[in-house]
């Protein structure tokens, strides 16, 4: 369906020092999220996650809605 | 009504009552808009209500003035009752419905009067996008210091999600308007559709659908007083949301000059979709279990489940229409208006039309003042959006279809013409359901206060002092770092890696615009032709013009790629019309269009329409090539070469090459009369008998083939067959080897046959068969004599003329030359002869055996009718007559 030689036109190169800074970084983000998975973790921020749906509705029947 | 006053709950009741005015104005924008499609000069023609000043007016209008604001007013509520205190501020509450209100006033006004950055769902100019980020800011202000108050340690998860659309979304806002440069609001060339698409899915994916979550989860729950089946499941949605979503924006553009891996990194992203939405319908399906009874009962639940079911179809839909295949015959077409309309009125809109029926006597302390009314409203609302949504979907199933078959816009336009009337109907039925609403609201703010307003939390400052210390440990940095990280990894993907990577040099037909072609742009975008007329040629559309490229927008600022073809594409249009049809067609598009529904803008100045022919004529760099309408050949057939080219090259009668070349040019020809002589004729001049019964008439081949810009583009046409003709692909019933041989022969309808068989070899051999005494079993009288003229004019007078003397229409380039009738017919000796030459042909000339053809008995009658029409007088008789 795609004539290929028509989307080459669409391509684009990348320099080599582009790549670095791109490939770096994606690396940095990435490390990111496990190092915030953990911390998370050891600070309690997946403890008791069923909590807040119990107390919403304790909230509303507290003020007799 | 807007009073600034500490009274708890008033902005949110503030923006839910102007939630409802705006909806009132809006959708009836949106019914006169259907009718233009039908009636184009409905209601006049001004330039304040032209339909592409109303259709912006109706899509801003619905979606930041009905819905964004309903949502906010749901988010004002929602907040203080999940965190356990009072908004942080009222007051700010309040000035921002002011601002907010007074932005969407302001803009609406703009935009009816052709101020537009013409950017779809990003046309408010710069002045009402600051007024816009300002109000989105101060209300994200109010919330986060609401959440900082909070006496909850847990959030629950809609303010999870309320928090995210104020963390994300002003950023979006300001980097899909491209506020940096308040002049146009957009970027030069293509990248500008990468932000503006960036902008436009997440209006939806990173404003509505956060915000509608949210209210889903918290009203839900509430009114089944049911708690939600998986808070887990909704921080998975939560950040598969932030993360995914913010990804998809390039699906609008699958078939447009962007990056390939944009492409597929939007297509990924629209796959995982589904991530969110299984699980934010599993969690809502599961919550519900046990309490289907709360369906029937509650009429706001009614419209809020409904809308939960058309945001999940909205999904399922928008994911399926998001890959390659699906998208490439999807796009361009209503269809995609009935997805819009699917997400944003089926889901978004029913939820904020319960959430009001459900809020308002919370907010005001005043019931509803007919529940048979809220009733009607629901089923109007329902019905008529049902039926919409079909009619929609069926006109653009009938669109993508002719657009698929490069079927030309005027001819689909008549066939849709009975189902714009209908979604009109369709879309009546919808205003009608909420002008019901409108008055149902009326005469609820017009009651007496039937319950006391109770502040929710009386000592909301002692329960924060209570859990002082513990609050701030859960939830709020995981989201805000976690959420935001997410988010901000895929707009570095999808938005500045683009920004910083694509760079395209101008291509052969970009060119700077002139003083009087850049006025005509504007006034292009100022009447919003954009939301009509695409400026993209897409692989598939051969027809238009050759494939765009992104050099092709390198002075273009906004882009105007444009989503839907009710218009023809206009990317190079310029030199396909005379330009003063340009300037008729404006001040009366029927006079020169019969079918055309396009607005009559006479109300332009002559300076204006003179302006506005000169930017239209300059698409496409004016082409005046006479014969320049080719499509690239796909990279699997270009360069391809004649397997027998060398066979062609080198016939000669002097040697072997000249047998191998008239068995390529027999078998050719017996490929060639068995499957393409019925549309395109013995002769190849598209006069086949089939010819009569198809649309597109079949190509004369002596002049189609001529102009051809090479035999791979041949090849390709023979292989997969024209779409939108009857041509269909041979490659599915013939070898590539016999298309090559096909291709051999009709290359003589250009070239002419080298002779290498002389005619003597073809005469012996009929002498040898007309001494066997074959005798024509045909009678000879008038009805035969009729049929053969019938078979001979049909097939045989294309080269051999109408009176056999051998000029028929083929015969200026059909050579060797066909026979003169009127001087060969006296050289047979016998019927035989005859027979043989017809039914066999004649080696190494364009004359076909039409054995593959005709009967015998049809044979024999044609053969008659050229003895006795075309001999000497005489002649016949003495020979022939049994």
């Amino acid at each position: 369906m795609l004539p290929g030689n028509a989307m080459a036109d669409t391509m684009m190169s990348i320099d080599p020092a582009d790549y670095a800074i791109i490939l770096i970084s994606s690396v940095i983000i990435l490390l990111i999220f496990p190092v915030l998975l953990y911390w998370g973790w050891k600070k309690g921020q997946f403890k008791d996650l069923e909590e807040a749906k119990y107390r919403m509705i304790e909230m509303e029947e507290e003020n007799g809605n | 009504m807007f009073n600034i006053k500490s009274r708890e709950n008033s902005s949110s009741r503030n923006f839910l009552i102007s939630s409802i005015l705006w909806l009132i104005l809006f959708t009836t924008f949106g019914f006169i808009v259907a009718i233009k499609f039908f009636a184009p000069e409905f209601l006049g023609q001004t330039s304040l209500i032209t339909f592409g000043r109303m259709r912006p007016m109706h899509v801003n209008g619905v979606t930041f003035g009905f819905l964004s604001t309903g949502l906010i007013g749901i988010a004002y509520y929602i907040i203080p009752k999940l965190t356990g205190t009072k908004l942080f501020s009222e007051k700010l509450g309040n000035l921002t419905v002011w601002l907010w209100n007074l932005a969407i006033a302001s803009g609406t006004v703009l935009l009816a009067m052709g101020f537009t950055q013409g950017r779809e769902y990003a046309e408010y100019i710069w002045v009402i996008d600051v007024a816009v980020l300002i109000t989105l800011l101060l209300i994200g202000y109010n919330i986060f210091k609401t959440i900082q108050n909070r006496t909850e340690r847990k959030l629950y998860a809609s303010v999870w999600y309320i928090m995210g659309t104020f963390l994300t979304f002003p950023i979006v806002y300001f980097i899909g308007n491209v506020m940096w440069h308040p002049d146009t609001g957009s970027l030069q060339g293509a990248v500008d559709g990468v932000f503006n698409w960036f902008y436009g899915h997440n209006v939806l994916g990173l404003w509505f659908t956060t915000l509608g979550v949210a209210g889903w989860y918290y009203f839900i729950p509430v009114i089944t007083k049911r708690p939600l089946y998986s808070h887990l499941l909704s921080m998975i949605g939560f950040f598969s949301i932030v993360f995914v979503y913010t990804g998809v924006g390039g699906h609008h553009l699958l078939q447009a000059p962007i990056p390939e891996w944009l492409k597929t990194v939007a297509i990924v992203n629209s796959g995982l979709m589904m991530v969110p939405v299984l699980a934010f319908i599993t969690n809502i399906f599961l919550t519900m279990r046990g309490r289907w009874i709360c369906f029937i009962e509650s009429i706001p639940l009614r419209f809020i489940l409904i809308g939960a079911v058309f945001y999940f179809l909205a999904s399922v839909q928008g994911t399926f229409q998001a890959f390659r295949d699906t998208n490439s015959y999807l796009h361009f077409s209503q269809w995609t208006v009935g997805h819009a309309h699917i997400a944003l009125l089926g889901g978004f809109g029913f939820l904020v039309f319960g959430a009001i029926y459900f809020l308002v006597p919370r907010v005001t302390g005043k019931e509803i003042y007919s529940n048979r009314l809220t009733s009607y409203h629901f089923w109007f609302s329902t019905l008529g959006f049902v039926s919409f949504f079909c009619i929609l979907t069926i006109m653009g199933l009938i669109q993508n279809s002719g657009w698929f078959q490069n079927i030309s816009v005027a001819t689909v336009l008549l066939q849709l013409k009975p189902y714009f009337i209908a979604r009109a109907l369709a879309g009546g039925m919808i205003v009608l359901g909420q002008y019901i609403f409108f008055y149902n609201m009326i005469m609820t703010f017009r009651g007496e206060v039937k319950t006391a307003k109770e502040p929710f939390f009386a000592s909301p400052k002692l329960q924060r002092d209570q859990v002082k210390g513990e609050k701030y440990r859960e939830s709020v940095p995981l989201f805000a770092i976690g959420g935001l990280g997410l988010f901000l990894t895929m707009f570095f993907i999808v938005v500045i890696l683009p920004y910083l990577l694509m760079d395209s040099p101008p291509s052969d037909i970009s060119h700077p615009y002139t003083v009087d072609q850049a006025r005509g742009r504007q006034l292009f975008i100022s009447n919003g032709c954009m939301y009509c007329h695409s400026q993209f040629v897409r692989p598939q559309d051969w027809g238009i013009g050759r494939i765009s490229q992104p050099g092709d927008y390198f002075y273009d600022k906004p882009h105007l790629l444009g989503t839907e073809r009710t218009g023809p594409d206009l990317a190079q249009i310029g030199g396909a019309r005379p330009p003063l049809w340009d300037i008729m067609h404006h001040m009366n598009p029927r006079s020169v269009s019969p079918g055309s529904i396009m607005p009559n803008f006479s109300y332009l100045s002559d300076r204006d329409l003179s302006d506005l022919k000169a930017y239209i004529e300059g698409l496409g760099n004016r082409n005046l090539e006479t014969q320049d309408f080719q499509p690239l050949v796909p990279e699997l057939y270009s360069g391809r070469e004649n397997i027998y080219g060398d066979t062609i090259a080198n016939a000669n009668s002097s040697n072997e090459s000249g047998t191998d070349y008239a068995d390529l040019i027999d078998e050719g020809k017996i490929l060639f009369v068995q499957r393409c002589l019925p549309c395109h004729g013995g002769s190849g001049n598209g006069q086949g008998p089939y010819a009569r019964h198809v649309n597109q008439h079949p190509a004369n081949l002596n002049d189609r083939i001529s102009n051809f810009p090479g035999v791979d583009y041949h090849f390709w046409r023979v292989m997969e067959g024209v779409p939108g003709t009857a041509m269909p692909p041979w490659k599915l019933s013939l070898t590539e080897d016999a298309i090559w041989k096909i291709i051999s022969y009709e290359k003589t309808f250009v070239d002419g046959v080298v002779r290498v068989i002389p005619g003597d070899f073809s005469d012996g051999e009929a002498e040898d068969f007309g001494s066997k005494g074959i005798i024509s079993p045909v009678k000879q009288d008038d009805i035969n004599y009729t049929d053969g003229m019938k078979i001979y004019d049909l097939y045989c007078a294309q080269c051999h003329g109408i009176d056999g003397q051998g000029d028929g229409p083929a015969s200026l380039y059909i050579n060797p030359q066909p026979a003169n009738f009127t001087e060969t017919n006296n050289d047979f000796k016998t019927q035989g002869q005859w027979f043989w030459k017809v039914s066999e042909g004649v080696e190494t000339t364009n004359m076909p055996p039409w054995k593959y053809v005709l009967t015998e008995d049809d044979r024999w009658k044609a053969i008659y009718y050229i003895q006795k029409n075309f001999s000497t007088p005489g002649v016949f008789n003495e020979k022939w007559r049994s």
